[in-house]
């Protein structure tokens, strides 16, 4: 008795996810603002990851130049207030703001995809619970929150993280949430749970693949979002603690000598306000590469 | 017969999509006198409501007029300027449309909306004011002096459309172009709207231009009908004429599938078999001839031109229905699949 | 305009926005107060005189009847207690006097967001596909990329820095009063509002094409408007719709940035009293900062729900 049905299921097609993603891979490809991004967040990485087994300098060491020294050729993007090597602390500050930016949407992930999945499959009390939260959160300035959580834990990397999770899970609830009830309607979840198959095995067996692009494309979007969090915090003396470099952190160092070295406060805005916008704009690849109906 | 008042000639309207051109309307030419009802008649995708959107260049993205003239005045109204033909809109070709619901602003009093097309066109607020009241009493809206504030949500479909009638004749156009006005109303409302734009058309002299799918309202309110096929016409003649002696195989089905010819219908022609034809690939020879019933060899191959039929009667036909009810029992055919009368089928020719 | 139903629906929301801010502040009261009572100083006091204080602050109470005064003083007397650091400022007026500062700050910023988004946004759909549409688009993708603090920099270092001369570095907001002078405010408005102005114009872009193909779009051409009314009275309205809708968000954003903002030009808003007050362990003023902000945000979401009423006719309550 049990076969018959699993079968007939079977017979049920899912959306063809091979031809989809090949069919996005190639539209991704023609997008040139989107494939720029994608080189230059190759790049940074590449750069997060030699930095750590080596940087020019040590990027705590002190006094290495003159203080607030310009760039040079000794010091290609010049010293701080204390002497420091600039590039070093860059590099270093790379590790954090990708860190933080990859950390909290993995978490993110690990607590907005159960939630949405949860929430849009069973509907009915779980869900006004879960849209009644999610919408508490939406009323709530998240940063000032965040600000407040870090101080009451203590500013560490990891607290930090826990912080603007504490505070940005909603998006991909919401997403996920949205994506869930619309694919539960769809034949194939239909078929799946007029066999008897599992919910376990249907919401991460079926309904998840199936919205994996637009999670993906949110997570995307979530990891600029998380990376200019930490430089706000940082930017306000709540972030990682000296001499750990973040970006947010050494251009507010750099605000304070704005008059008589100004490269302290563009550089480490430059590389910020590039990763975050090479971040948006393959964000912006990807969802026109992954629902082509976006495109304008 | 008094000189036309809108003359349009070899009018071609394609539009440019991602599988690659349609020819929406191909050589359209009629004529238009003062004062005279026309219908334009046939199935969804003929093209007969591009050709009206054309007339006033309304034709939306990414569709584009590429030939022909529509003289008006003796002005083409194809080649004047962007502000020309923005003055002769609204002013003296006036152009209502099918939905109601979706045609009128939702965030603007209806009120206003009418007067916006008088205020375009010189008229003062004031002046504009006391004519909109004027005009909803005349298309017959009760305490039309309130419902002026009322926005569009707050009244019914039978109103909107007379409200969107009101738009229409308030410069008191010389033509007013109606696509499918009464389609998304109910069988009663449908009725009296037509009814009132028949007094309309009466009581001001005002040529009005009916685009339908629908031969029910042609018969209640034309005088002339035009059918269109796959963007072309297919025949043309005065209603009662064509009612009783339709000289192309699909002008004659069309009416075959009315029980009576002044009966309204609520539903969709379902007039013959096989659909539409794919304008992207559209076939060879005569458009019609994939659902011809009378289709003969000539007609895989051969495009026949409009030919005088009867006195004001052109259809565009090799076999017209006059030898199709004398040599092929047209009007004893049960079923009219193609080739059905003819015997002709795809891949008889040679 | 507003009916009846209208009316008793704000007031419900003026009721509900009540209770909101109270118990926003319950809870930052809470949170913060299971500190022990010696994280609440930054000296290190003993015996007596630490007694002393925490009697004065009212620390040496059990937890629920702290809570219970502050509610009572709070409602009663909108009494929000006194600074921790600076001893006999009381925070009520404090926080009300900056919020003035702030809210002038904002609103000026709020200008800049709503007017740049809205005309880019309609300007990049009328036009689109063109190179102007591209320039736009790719600039609002610049623009929402870019941290306040970032654009308030480079603004600092070009105006106040590079071209002192001509402007006399006179835009720092310097003045100690609640009244600024409005000339005094353009970049830090600027750099406050720019970031969402991108986000508006990309919104208003998409909801403007999508505006753009409705049927009462033809039926205005039809009428002979001119395209410029079409757009501006017929088209543009109903595009708002969407865009109010992210208008609640919006104005978090300008209350969170304008914490950075304002440190950073030294205004004496909210913003920077909330940042010094954590970074100084002020929390009974980070409380009362807070009961601020959630008033405000409560309140922007009751503004959005009105203009919404106002836009849309068919919205009632």
């Amino acid at each position: 008795m049990a076969v018959a049905p699993a079968i007939r299921a079977a017979s049920v097609p899912e959306p063809a996810q091979a031809s989809l993603w090949t069919d996005a891979w190639r539209r991704l490809r023609r997008n040139r603002l989107a494939l720029a991004a994608a080189i230059y967040l190759v790049l940074l990485v590449a750069v997060a990851l030699v930095a750590l087994f080596y940087t020019p300098y040590r990027m705590s060491a002190t006094g290495i130049a003159p203080d607030y020294a310009p760039p040079s050729l000794a010091h290609w993007f010049g010293a701080d207030n204390l002497g420091r090597d600039q590039l070093s602390r860059l590099m270093i500050g790379a590790q954090i703001s990708l860190v933080v930016g990859v950390g909290t949407q993995l978490l993110v992930l690990a607590v907005g995809v159960p939630i949405g999945l949860l929430a849009g499959y069973y509907r009915g009390w779980i869900d006004s619970v879960v849209t009644f939260i999610i919408n508490v959160f939406y009323g709530v300035p998240d940063l000032l929150v965040a600000l407040i959580l870090v101080f009451l834990l203590g500013p560490s990397l990891a607290n930090i993280i826990i912080a603007i999770v504490a505070t940005r899970w909603m998006d991909m609830a919401r997403l996920v949430r949205g994506q869930t009830l619309a694919l539960r309607e769809r034949e194939f979840v239909e078929a799946g749970r007029a066999s008897g198959a599992k919910p376990m095995k249907m919401l991460f067996g079926h309904i998840m693949p199936n919205a994996l692009g637009p999670i993906i494309v949110q997570a995307t979007f979530g990891v600029p979002a998380a990376i200019l969090f930490e430089a706000f915090l940082s930017f306000l003396g709540a972030g990682v603690q000296q001499p750990t470099p973040s970006w947010g952190s050494m251009a507010k160092d750099g605000v304070d000598a704005i008059r008589f070295a100004p490269h302290m406060v563009i550089i480490p805005s430059i590389a910020l306000s590039l990763t975050l916008m090479a971040f948006n704009f393959l964000g912006d690849g990807l969802r026109d590469a992954l629902d082509p109906r976006s495109r304008r | 017969m008094p000189t036309p008042i809108l003359q349009v000639r070899d009018l071609r309207t394609q539009f440019l999509t991602d599988g690659g051109i349609v020819t929406a309307v191909d050589g359209v030419s009629f004529d238009l006198y003062p004062g005279e009802s026309l219908g334009i008649v046939g199935e969804s995708g003929s093209g007969k409501s591009v050709t009206a959107l054309s007339l006033l260049r309304l034709v939306p993205d990414p569709g584009k007029i590429v030939g022909g003239q529509v003289l008006f005045r003796n002005e083409d109204l194809l080649q004047i300027s962007e502000d020309e033909i923005r003055q002769i809109r609204g002013r003296d070709i006036a152009m209502i449309f099918q939905d109601p619901q979706s045609s009128l602003n939702p965030v603007l009093k209806t009120g206003f909306q009418v007067d916006e097309a008088m205020l375009a066109h010189g008229k003062t607020k004031a002046e504009a004011h006391a004519r909109t009241i004027e005009l909803l009493k005349k298309v017959r809206i009760p305490a039309a002096e309130s419902r002026v504030k009322d926005f569009p949500h707050q009244l019914s479909g039978g109103m909107r459309q007379r409200a969107m009638i009101a738009m229409g004749l308030a410069n008191t156009p010389s033509i007013l172009i109606a696509d499918e006005p009464t389609t998304a109303l109910d069988v009663t409302v449908q009725a009296q709207i037509l009814e009132l734009l028949a007094d309309l058309n009466r009581e001001l002299g005002m040529a009005i231009m009916m685009i339908t799918h629908n031969m029910g309202v042609v018969a209640g309110l034309c005088s002339r009908v035009i059918v269109m096929y796959a963007g072309q016409i297919v025949e043309e003649g005065p209603v009662e004429q064509i009612f009783d002696s339709p000289q192309h195989p699909y002008t004659w089905s069309l009416l075959r599938s009315i029980p009576r010819v002044d009966a309204l219908r609520h539903e969709r022609l379902r007039s013959i078999e096989g659909i539409a034809p794919d304008l992207l690939h559209p076939p060879a020879g005569c458009r019609f001839h994939p659902r011809c019933p009378f289709r003969i060899e000539k007609c895989f191959t051969d495009d026949p031109t409009l030919q005088d039929v009867a006195p004001n009667q052109r259809a565009k036909c090799w076999v017209t229905m006059e030898r199709a009810r004398r040599e092929m029992h047209a009007d004893d055919l049960v079923n009219i699949q193609p080739g059905a009368g003819s015997g002709v089928r795809p891949g008889d020719q040679t | 305009m507003f009916t009846r139903g209208t009316l008793i629906y704000i007031g419900q929301r003026v009721v509900l926005i009540a209770f909101t801010v109270l118990a926003v502040s319950s809870i930052v009261f809470l949170g913060i107060h299971r500190l022990p009572g010696d994280a609440l100083f930054n000296e290190h006091l003993h015996g007596e005189q630490y007694a002393l204080l925490l009697h004065h602050y009212n620390l040496d109470k059990p937890l629920l009847i702290q809570y219970r005064d502050f509610i009572v003083a709070a409602v009663t007397r909108g009494d929000l207690g006194e600074s921790l650091v600076n001893r006999g400022v009381k925070i009520t007026p404090l926080v009300l006097r900056e919020l003035g500062v702030s809210i002038e700050v904002g609103g000026f910023a709020l200008v800049f967001t709503i007017g740049l988004g809205l005309l880019f946004g309609v300007v990049a759909s009328v036009r689109q596909n063109t190179w102007i549409d591209y320039v736009l688009s790719t600039t609002s993708v610049i623009g929402y990329s870019m941290p306040n603090f970032v654009i308030a920099s480079f603004l600092i270092l070009v105006f106040g820095v590079w071209l002192e001369n001509v402007t006399g570095g006179t835009f720092f907001y310097q003045l100690g009063g609640w009244k600024g002078d409005i000339g005094q405010l353009w970049l830090p408005a600027f750099a406050l509002g720019f970031p969402y102005a991108s986000i508006v114009a990309r919104l208003t872009r998409a909801s403007m094409l999508e505006v753009i193909r409705q049927d009462y779009i033809r039926t205005a051409r039809a009428k002979g408007l001119r395209e410029t009314v079409i757009v501006a009275r017929h088209a543009l309205r109903n595009a708002l719709i969407p865009v109010i809708t992210i208008l609640g968000p919006l104005a978090i954003g300008i209350i969170t940035g304008s914490v950075v903002i304002e440190n950073l030009f030294g205004i004496p808003g909210l913003g920077k009293e909330f940042a010094q007050s954590i970074l100084n362990r002020d929390y009974f003023i980070v409380i009362g900062v807070f009961t601020m902000y959630a008033a405000m945000v409560g309140l922007a979401n009751l503004a959005v729900d009105i203009l919404y009423v106002v836009i849309d006719p068919r919205i009632r309550y």
